[in-house]
């Protein structure tokens, strides 16, 4: 009995739950860094000569904004979750830890896909919208499409904050 | 990342090697004349005021040095203009950029080739085609004087191979093109090169360079890929249908020699290769050919053009359509496409500049507007976008 509790709530256990943090704000940052990019240059180049169509086409970088908010969100709520250990003995379970690992896992690199997706539609989109202003619609729900992948992420993301465990202090 | 990436780099490290020179062309793309200055030079009564409206513009210094303005002389001052801005960036470039800034001129070297040859052939003196060559496609001054000395038949020209053309950089052209002439006449030795001989030899040539470049852009790929890839297939497009349509009541239409010399010189790339080209074979009027290039949209709306008749030459209709194209390379970056585009729509602009000035010497002002503006807002397929602004 007690060597289970042992090995269920081991003093790395936090580890697991603050990777989790990182990796669902960094991922999800790199992949609204890399959707930023390149539809700004995209809409930078579409822009010397098509100057009004600029505000509407800022739309992709917003979308890929939006990824890194769902980042904070997960980090956030996740961060919240990781207990202190008190009275000299550890709360925060192994269990809780990979949940929470894997939840910033899963919105991180969603976000991460999600970020390229949008940033390469939005790059030849914008571009295209330039020459032909009809396209619009169609750029708009491709990137709905390729956003909701985040989304997806955020979901499961939350979801899978939810599983803890907390070690009893009897022990 | 994903993105499709070159030897010369992508997103995040084409601007390691490449990122000054591209700020460069950048920078000379702002050179361009705009709405207004076309405006102004049109409404010009005669070439002085053309030469005082062009020295608010970047050809201030071009024109400075002219005491009278002529046409000719404008074309030559804005040529070297060009010249001077090419070799400027050709300097800075390093590779893989160098190796494609070269192949850029070597479509220039084949042009002052074969004006040599066909000035020699005509007896003209040598300076005189020396300095009718284009600036970009010079080699060194004794290869220059040594070309026209060769005598005008097949044998004279593949001495001519040997000893000069060999060590130049389009020399791999003219091996190909001898090793496939003489695979045609089964080794029989063509008597005299004539004035049309001397057309086809160009044609061959330069589809030689346009497969080439083909080749080379395809082998640095990502984007360089994509865009230069589109703008040479349709360049070689537009040569197929200008060899079509110029044979037709020369030797060349008639069907022994369509299948075996005409088809010859199309090219290997573009929208209408393989089977718009193998249809392009058979074609022996007018009619057949717009019947072939109503098969292919991109064409069949040119096709109208010459097809309708009107005051708009099919010429037009290419430059237009070359002008949108061009224009299009410079909406994307980290591509090598910019630094074409920018010297061809230079040349649409001296172009430009030629006609407008031919115009108003000949007084014939109601043809003065028929020039296809570089970066107008007010350019034709942009009328739609303008207007509902």
């Amino acid at each position: 009995m007690a060597s289970v509790e042992m090995e269920t709530c081991p003093a790395s256990a936090p580890f697991f739950g603050f990777m989790g943090v990182t990796s669902a704000l960094v991922f999800a940052n790199i992949g609204a860094a890399y959707g930023t990019a390149k539809s700004g240059v995209g809409i930078s180049s579409m822009g010397v000569m098509n100057p009004g169509l600029v505000m509407r086409n800022i739309i992709p970088v917003v979308m890929a904004g939006v990824l890194g908010i769902y980042g904070l969100i997960v980090a956030v709520i996740i961060q919240g979750s990781i207990t202190e250990p008190s009275g000299g003995m550890a709360v925060y379970s192994l269990y809780s830890g990979f949940a929470h690992l894997a939840a910033g896992l899963c919105c991180g690199l969603s976000g991460l896909a999600a970020g390229m997706a949008i940033g390469i539609v939005g790059d030849a989109g914008v571009r295209a919208v330039g020459q032909q202003e009809k396209l619009f619609v169609g750029m708009i729900l491709i990137l709905i499409f390729a956003e909701a992948l985040g989304l997806y992420g955020l979901i499961v993301a939350l979801i899978l904050s939810q599983n803890s465990y907390e070690c009893s202090n009897n022990n | 990342m994903s993105t499709p990436k070159g030897p010369h780099g992508g997103l995040s490290d084409f601007n390691i090697h490449h990122g000054f020179i591209e700020a460069l062309i950048r920078g000379m793309r702002c050179s361009f004349l705009k709405d207004a200055d076309y405006h102004h030079i049109t409404q010009c009564e005669n070439l002085e005021d053309v030469k005082l409206n062009l020295s608010e513009t970047d050809y201030a210094d071009a024109v400075a040095d002219m005491t009278v303005l002529t046409p000719s002389d404008l074309q030559a001052a804005a040529i070297k203009k060009l010249v001077t801005e090419f070799k400027y960036v050709r300097t800075q470039a390093v590779e893989p950029l160098a190796t494609f800034l070269d192949f850029i001129t070597y479509e220039y070297m084949i042009e002052n080739i074969m004006l040599l040859l066909k000035g020699a052939l005509s007896g003209r003196d040598i300076n005189e085609l020396l300095a009718q060559c284009h600036p970009l496609g010079m080699f060194k001054d004794s290869t220059m004087r040594s070309i026209p000395t060769f005598e005008p038949n097949a044998k004279g020209f593949a001495d001519l191979y040997q000893t000069v053309l060999v060590d130049t950089p389009v020399g791999p052209y003219f091996a190909m093109f001898l090793q496939e002439s003489s695979n045609a006449m089964g080794g029989e030795v063509r008597n005299v090169i004539e004035e049309v001989e001397i057309e086809i030899i160009k044609s061959s040539l330069i589809k030689y360079w346009i497969e080439d470049f083909t080749q080379y852009v395809e082998k640095l790929g990502g984007e360089t890929a994509e865009i230069m890839g589109d703008l040479l297939k349709v360049r070689a497009d537009t040569n197929a249908i200008n060899i079509t349509l110029n044979s037709f009541g020369t030797p060349l239409n008639e069907p022994a020699m369509r299948a075996s010399d005409r088809k010859r010189l199309y090219p290997a790339v573009g929208h209408l290769y393989p089977s718009g080209t193998s249809m392009l074979t058979d074609v022996a009027t007018e009619e057949e050919l717009g019947r072939v290039l109503s098969l292919f949209p991109q064409y069949a709306s040119i096709w109208g053009v010459h097809a309708a008749g009107s005051d708009k030459s099919i010429d037009d209709a290419f430059y237009e359509r070359d002008v949108m194209s061009l224009e299009l390379a410079f909406e994307s970056q980290m591509h090598f496409g910019v630094f074409y585009a920018y010297v061809k729509l230079k040349e649409q602009e001296i172009r430009n500049l030629v006609w407008i000035t031919e115009c108003i010497l000949q007084a014939q002002k109601d043809e003065i507007n028929k020039f296809v503006p570089v970066f107008s807002f007010h350019a034709p397929w942009r009328a739609s976008a303008s207007k509902a602004r």
